[in-house]
């Protein structure tokens, strides 16, 4: 699954660990969200969507 | 809906009360062992419980200085701050193991049918078996 959030972290100008201690994740599972190498659970996501005041669909898009 | 919280850090009181667990749980063990007339066994039993713990508290010190996302997968896995990444990747290490098992038994009742020594055979399956883990935590966590 792709997903928008490393467009969306750099546009709010933060690190990736910024990022994680506000997701109460690790720097390490932002990498990997952004590389598109995990996909999050439904909290996890819904965390993502509200953290950037979008919604979920707008962020994470199904492959093909 | 409501998103549950994560919780990151492991209070210091948290770590102190499951640190004093773990050094009663190897007491025990070292006690049970040695009343039980097995010397060597309760040895190893406290040596390596109190390595464990030992590195428990140099994990938990790497913790504090540098932060959760410093301490890596298995880091945070032994100190209870694993965020849900970290708990997949164990879940699914610990699945290739459990997959492993049964290959290693059958492979181990064949070799004890034709002869090998029963001890043998089962220290192998247990060394295997870690191997496993250990390979399968740090493949899925490089590929996670």
């Amino acid at each position: 699954m792709k997903n928008d959030i490393r467009r969306l972290r750099e546009e709010a100008g933060l690190s990736q660990a910024a990022l994680a201690e506000a997701l109460s994740v690790s720097r390490q599972t932002v990498n990997s969200l952004e590389n598109g190498r995990y996909d999050p659970s439904l909290p996890l996501a819904f965390a993502v969507a509200r953290y950037f005041r979008t919604t979920i669909e707008e962020i994470f898009h199904v492959d093909a | 809906m409501s998103t549950p919280e994560t919780k990151r850090s492991l209070s210091d009181a948290r770590f102190l009360v499951a640190f004093g667990c773990g050094l009663v749980a190897v007491g025990v063990m070292w006690l049970v062992f040695t009343l039980a007339g097995q010397p060597d066994t309760a040895a190893g039993a406290l040596v390596g419980g109190l390595a464990v713990t030992a590195l428990a508290v140099v994990v938990r010190w790497r913790a504090k200085r540098r932060g959760p996302s410093a301490d890596g997968e298995f880091g945070r896995i032994l100190l209870g701050t694993a965020d849900e990444r970290d708990s997949a990747i164990l879940t699914a290490s610990l699945a290739w193991v459990g997959l492993a098992a049964f290959l290693a038994n059958a492979i181990g009742l064949v070799a004890v049918a034709l002869g090998a020594d029963g001890s043998t055979v089962i220290g192998a399956i247990e060394a295997f078996l870690i191997a496993v883990l250990v390979a399968a935590f740090v493949l899925l966590s490089r590929r996670t």
